[in-house]
């Protein structure tokens, strides 16, 4: 668990104090998608969320920044709740991958803290790119399920 | 909260400093650095991770490069074939043109493309004509400097009339345009050549009906530009002639022998007009209508003239035992209008105006008084210097339809020479006379008629003037008489 905790960007060293809330009232995120950034979609009423389209953005920080501190403070309370996160990219860049990881990673660790976790990895289906992106980021899930999800072009 | 895509890292780091700085043999050290190498091997496993999947983008790039050159050497080879087709089908077009396409160096002249029509307009295997100077196929070397000029000033030559030689020698109008281009890496000049040379031919046979200088006349450029109603007004000089005894001559001829006695004629008066800067109106028969829009000397020269070809005529008549002719001419000066008559199917070019009008009555009183040429006041007075003329004063007439009584003159410079010289010998007397005639002092007047025609006993004019103040003298006149002679007829 400390591991897990110090590889994730939200998980600095220091304790997370647990305590079961409702269903969060944060505010839903919805952006729009640019020529560099993917369309994000976080739906926190119904533990729904999703990113989709292309992402090498200028500054990583500056976009997603916001964007998982909210998204980690939310999963930070969950209790026997149900999430589901569909990633449906094209192309990301590095840096874009280490923000994934660790989304990855604290996916999975809500999973293992008692919550059911669904990722859905989408992907066109002559995108062997996308596809084996996908099947590296599952492999170390152990709580999470995980779907590879191929789409007809 | 913050965000730092690598504060796991950095997180690593300082746990790892705050262990080396605290006691190492201190209880819970070892459980420290054993989760600091945990935590080391989970960032390899995602550095690993991320260098793999750098390698695969990377892979994947290449690839597409690749794939990028693969589909740019296909379109460069699509773009060739493309290229090929398109000179293919442009060269089929021009070859096909029906207009002679010639490319010629700038700097030589040296024709480096023609396309197949060029040959046979130039009389020439087409593939015989590259190598060859433009300037060969120029009636007028210079026109290549002239249309070279014009391609620099102003960019591009359109429509021009070039006489084109051909190889036999022989003569086509081309109507010419230029562009300049760089063909074969060569600054060169196109000419696109358009055999006109019928088309010139039919307008210099409608030139016969309508002559270039009365196009000019009525500021027109081309026939075609001509409609009915144009016309100029001003002060001109206008000119009948007609020929005085072919009616008796054509009755001694056959149609084809009075068309080209007519013709002969004809061809020989004509051409004078146009020397003197008028032009024909037009033909009335034998009798021709022209106009002197500069001034009235060049109406009166012609007219010298005109009747100068006459006696030269005559000359040649007599010595095939023809009949010598007579021809009758009428000039007057003042403003008429000049312009094209008709309708929209036929139209033809006339004058207008009571001067004009007077003309024609003055050609007719040319027999009347025995004389070849009268003009009137108004042209006498519109002569530069009456002294190089041979002009004495003819009578006062009124014609027929006019009011107004008119001063009329003789011309007889192209009288034959002994009688122009007996003229000028009594000119003295003779105008001595016509003032007493006038003045009504009949004694005097028929005395100096006698004078003139004691030396000059073949002048018509002045036996006219003898029997007028010979009968004047017997019957007297009314105070109110002005000496007028009144025409009763045309």
């Amino acid at each position: 668990m400390r591991i897990m905790m110090m590889i994730l960007p939200t998980l600095p060293l220091k304790p997370i104090s647990r305590t079961r809330t409702k269903k969060s009232k944060m505010n839903n995120i919805n952006i729009e998608a640019t020529e560099r950034s993917p369309q994000i979609d976080f739906n926190f009423q119904e533990s729904s969320f999703s990113i989709r389209g292309e992402s090498y953005p200028e500054d990583v920080s500056e976009f997603y920044g916001d964007i998982i501190d909210q998204f980690n403070d939310y999963v930070s309370n969950l209790e026997e709740a149900e999430v589901t996160f569909d990633f449906e990219l094209i192309y990301f860049n590095s840096s874009t991958a280490k923000v994934l990881m660790g989304l990855f990673d604290q996916l999975d660790e809500v999973a293992s803290n008692g919550n059911k976790v669904v990722i859905n990895w989408c992907y066109e289906e002559d995108d062997d790119n996308m596809e084996e992106l996908g099947e590296e980021f599952g492999e170390d899930l152990e709580h999470a399920e995980f779907n590879m999800l191929p789409k007809a072009v | 909260m913050s965000f730092d895509t690598f504060e796991a890292e950095a997180g690593v780091i300082q746990k790892a400093e705050e262990l080396l700085r605290g006691d190492l043999t201190a209880h819970g050290c070892r459980e420290g650095f054993e989760g600091l190498l945990g935590d080391y091997k989970k960032l390899l496993k995602v550095s690993r991770r991320i260098v793999r999947m750098s390698d695969r983008s990377e892979k994947g790039l290449i690839s597409a490069r690749n794939q990028i050159q693969e589909q740019q050497a296909s379109l460069e080879k699509a773009h060739q074939e493309l290229k090929r087709l398109s000179e293919h089908r442009l060269r089929t077009i021009v070859e096909a043109t029906p207009i002679a396409i010639i490319i010629s160096r700038v700097d030589t002249g040296e024709i480096i493309y023609t396309n197949a029509i060029a040959g046979p307009l130039m009389g020439v295997e087409t593939e015989q004509l590259a190598g060859r100077k433009v300037t060969d196929f120029y009636v007028d070397p210079s026109e290549k400097k002239f249309l070279l000029d014009k391609l620099k000033n102003d960019g591009q030559v359109d429509h021009y009339e070039l006489r084109v030689k051909k190889a036999d020698g022989s003569i086509l109008w081309g109507d010419v345009s230029q562009r300049y281009l760089v063909f074969n890496e060569l600054p060169c000049v196109l000419s696109a050549c358009n055999d006109i040379s019928h088309l010139k031919k039919m307008n210099q046979a409608a030139s016969r009906f309508v002559p270039a200088e009365y196009l000019s006349f009525l500021d027109k450029k081309s026939l075609v530009d001509i409609n009915l109603g144009d016309h100029v007004t001003d002060v001109m000089t206008v000119m009948f002639s007609d020929l005085r005894s072919f009616t008796s001559i054509s009755e001694e001829m056959t149609p084809q022998q009075n068309f080209n006695f007519v013709n002969s004629y004809l061809g020989r008066v004509s051409p004078v007009v146009r020397d003197f800067n008028g032009f024909i109106v037009k033909y009335l028969g034998d009798g021709i209508m022209a106009i002197f829009p500069e001034c009235a000397d060049d109406g009166v020269q012609a007219g010298i003239e005109k009747l100068n070809q006459v006696n030269i005529y005559n000359e040649e008549r007599s010595k095939v035992g023809r009949l010598p002719i007579k021809i009758g001419i009428g000039a007057n000066t003042g403003h008429m209008m000049v312009g094209m008559v008709g309708e929209k199917g036929r139209m033809q070019g006339d004058a207008f105006s009571d001067n004009v009008n007077l003309t024609s009555r003055l050609e007719g009183l040319t027999k009347f008084y025995n004389v070849s040429f009268i003009i009137s006041a108004a042209t006498r007075d519109a002569l530069k210097d009456t002294s190089k003329y041979n002009i004495r004063y003819l009578d006062k007439v009124q014609v027929k339809g006019k009011m107004k009584a008119l001063d009329l003159y003789e011309v007889f410079d192209s009288d034959l020479p002994g009688m122009r010289s007996l003229k000028q010998e009594t000119l003295e007397v003779y105008q001595q006379a016509m003032e007493h005639y006038f003045s009504k002092d009949f004694t005097a007047a028929q005395s100096l008629l006698f004078k003139v025609l004691q030396k000059n006993p073949n002048d018509k004019v002045a036996w006219h003037h003898l029997m007028n103040t010979t009968r004047h003298l017997e019957n007297g006149v009314a105070d109110t008489w002005t000496g007028v002679n009144v025409m009763a007829n045309k």
